[in-house]
């Protein structure tokens, strides 16, 4: 049984007056992959984005509750968001790898935190998450060509790398497969079984099929509201909430 | 006058309005019913327009006939000089008599009466005045032939509004093309202009002379016209105002797009485009007046050094003061436009918000910040109140910034400054030098809007 990495209590989050999340309960374990999954615009982002305090940058954003990682409160002054992100890597919707070259891009978070002394240090770190995700064959000889040469599905993986690269203990992935066709989407897909041995990973997506292939427990949300939480099987195998079986069996959404 | 010519086209047109829809309904044919007054414009267009640029055309013609035939022929025993002012005295007299109906002769001519001045002058009105009835008449019988065959040769089941709109179009292009026309006219009579300077002055001593001394252009021409100094001068103020503007300029854009907050950018943006509206006549005389005084106060006694009223500094400072306002608001553009994803990238791998700014938006918008800069030297280099008031008149050859010099746009405003003769080289070097500013500044601009342009398409 592993441990509660994420705790997250009775959290309201809002957009000026805009109420965005209603009082949501509910934890992530540790080393496992956890879905989130509900029709668009239910604030699967938003609640998200809280986990790391990337809502801090929208001005209007505000959020009551209480959302603590290995027992220490996300919103509390005294955590400084440059340390929490170095913990909680994000990926996003959309492949965003900086206009740089493939190798700048996972380089750029080993630099910025120092995390690495030499050189030489440097290169191979960068090889070996540029290997974990499986890119660096495909790439060998393209290393100090610029990241927007990729396909999708390579720049997705890159981001990827540039994540891990900075060792982080929990990876936030916003829908990274949205944007990817079929085959892409299935090495991404095979990438996070591989990671969740190392790190906590929850992950946002719009495809029923997707959370059950990767994910251990999944969360399904609705107008802003955790409906249902629980073991991936037994949400997709039987669900208790009503919503819950009008979404996966496509009633709604 | 004109109120009558003008009446007799609008009637002539409201006619032929009339007439074409009356005719077109006795036709019956119910395809082009709803086209009625579509088919009446149609109609007039065709059967108006071309009568009225006979008209103009002719009109002016007849007019210069008339004047050569009745006016320079009086004054044929006459030297050409006298025949031309007299001319001119006789149209003055004619255009003062026809406006307030008073004879009043402004400048007498020796050898010739005032009376008869006079009396060309009233046999010209009379003439003008019989010779413009005699056109009116021409146009209206030429409009209403061409309405009457018009309406017997149309094919009245075409669809004229979409002839019309070709029509209109036509129009449209004409306008564009007279203004593109225009602008070529002008490079072109620039380019003459400056080869006639370059048959008197070999293009090498303009182009590489060292001393630009157009006041001895009478007895030493050849060396009188190096444009080297002007140069200098030009692009060492451009490079202090450059400079001066870009580390003002980038540093309030990048405040304005990453710290400032919506609202408050909102005001200010606007602001500061405000600023770049201020005629720069203004800055010109703050320039000469209030700065430069301040100025040389200050290097005296802080840096212990003396510094010309006229300094390059001083132009350089000011005219960077106010090139701030293009360089800030297009690098804000840029920095603004680049995608947000780009910053949450960068945020969330744990950056702090300076970090992401220097290592990753800054070289995105790299190019887009050197375009903006590169419009800032070409404003800078094509600048003229701010040096003309700022600047020195003394063309020294020198990259000290505390010296005085002079820039090419100085120059060519005090050339052709007061009486001149236009044929001698002095005059003729201001078209030279406005020929490399316009080649200097079209480069400069051409470059800029590619990077810019080339960096939007990136992002955008
Ligand atoms: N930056 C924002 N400003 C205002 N409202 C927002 C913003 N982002 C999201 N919202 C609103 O919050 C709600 C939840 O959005 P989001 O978390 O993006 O949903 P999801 O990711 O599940 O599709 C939506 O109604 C959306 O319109
Ligand atoms: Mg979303």
């Amino acid at each position: 049984m592993s441990n509660k990495k994420i705790i997250v209590e009775n959290v309201n989050a809002f957009y000026g007056a805009k109420q965005a999340l209603f009082d949501v309960n509910l934890h992530v374990l540790e080393k496992e992959v956890t879905a989130f999954i509900g029709p668009s615009g239910c604030g699967k982002s938003t609640f998200l984005r809280c986990l790391n305090r990337m809502n801090d940058l929208i001005e209007i954003f505000s959020m009551n509750g209480s959302i603590t990682i290995d027992g220490v409160e996300v919103n509390s002054q005294s955590l400084d968001p440059v340390e929490l992100r170095m913990k909680v890597g994000m990926v996003f919707q959309k492949p965003n790898p900086f206009p740089k070259s493939i190798f700048e891009n996972v380089a750029y978070g080993l630099r910025i935190h120092g995390l690495v002394s030499n050189k030489k240090e440097l290169e191979e770190i960068v090889k070996d998450c540029l290997e974990r995700v499986g890119l660096l064959g495909e790439i060998k000889d393209r290393l100090h060509d610029s990241a927007f040469g990729l396909s999708g599905g390579q720049q997705q993986r890159l981001c990827i790398a540039r994540t891990i690269a900075i060792n982080p203990e929990v990876i936030l992935m916003d829908e990274p497969c949205s944007a990817l066709d079929p085959i892409a989407t299935a090495k991404i897909e095979n990438l996070i079984g591989e990671l969740s041995s190392k790190y906590t990973i929850i992950i946002v997506t719009h495809s029923m099929q997707q959370a059950a292939r990767v994910s251990n427990h999944t969360a399904f949300f609705h107008l802003g509201k955790l409906v249902e939480f629980g073991k991936t099987q037994d949400i997709f195998s039987n669900p208790k909430d009503k919503k819950t079986e009008d979404y996966i069996t496509g009633r709604i959404g | 006058m004109y109120i009558i010519i003008c009446l007799v086209f609008l009637l002539l047109a409201g006619f032929i309005y009339f007439r074409s829809i009356k005719a077109i309904k006795s036709h019956k044919t119910d395809k082009i019913s709803k086209n009625y007054s579509y088919f009446a414009i149609y109609i007039s267009l065709w059967a108006l327009l071309p009568s009225f640029i006979i008209f103009f055309i002719g009109s002016h013609f007849s007019n210069n006939m008339l004047q050569k035939a009745l006016i320079s022929n009086a004054f044929s025993n006459q030297s050409e000089i006298v025949r031309e002012v007299a001319t001119a005295e006789v149209l003055a007299i004619a255009n003062e008599l026809k406006a307030t109906g008073v004879v009043n002769v402004s400048h007498s001519i020796e050898g010739i009466e005032d009376s008869f001045l006079i009396e060309l002058a009233q046999q010209y009105i009379h003439y003008s005045n019989i010779s413009l009835i005699a056109f009116i008449a021409f146009v209206v019988i030429l409009v209403s032939l061409t309405f009457f065959f018009m309406l017997k040769r149309v094919d009245l089941s075409s669809n004229f509004q979409r002839k019309i709109e070709k029509f209109v179009k036509n129009i449209l292009l004409l306008f564009t093309s007279i203004a593109v026309l225009t602008t070529i006219g002008i490079v072109v009579s620039l380019l003459f202009e400056t080869l006639r300077f370059f048959s008197d002055i070999s293009i090498i001593n303009f182009l590489f002379g060292t001393s630009w001394t157009p006041e001895n252009a009478d007895f030493d021409p050849e060396n009188s016209f190096g444009i080297i100094p002007l140069l200098s001068g030009t692009f060492l103020i451009a490079f202090i105002s450059v400079f001066i503007a870009s580390c003002f300029g980038v540093a309030s854009a990048v405040y304005m797009s990453e710290y400032m907050s919506k609202k408050m950018r909102k005001v200010i943006k606007p602001l500061i485009e405000i600023l770049a509206g201020i005629p720069s006549i203004i800055y010109g005389f703050f320039a000469a007046l209030t700065f430069a005084p301040f100025l040389v106060s200050i290097v005296d006694s802080v840096f212990n050094l003396t510094i010309s009223s006229e300094s390059a500094l001083n132009a350089g400072i000011v005219m960077g003061v106010m090139i701030i306002p293009l360089i800030s608001s297009i690098s804000d553009d840029i920095i603004s436009s680049l995608p947000n994803s780009m910053r949450e990238g960068a945020m969330g791998m744990g950056s702090m918000k300076n970090e992401m700014i220097r290592k990753i938006l800054l070289p995105a918008a790299m190019p887009g910040i050197i375009g903006s800069i590169l419009l800032g030297i070409s404003r800078a280099v094509g600048e003229t109140m701010i040096v003309v008031m700022a600047a020195s008149l003394a063309a020294n050859l020198t990259l000290n910034p505390l010296e005085p010099v002079t820039t090419i746009t100085t120059q060519i405003v005090m050339l052709v400054q007061g009486d001149q003769e236009f044929n001698s080289p002095k005059t003729l070097s201001a078209f030279a030098l406005g020929f490399v500013l316009l080649i200097l500044t079209l480069l400069l601009n051409i470059i800029a809007i590619q990077i810019v342009n080339r960096y939007k398409r990136k992002y955008q």
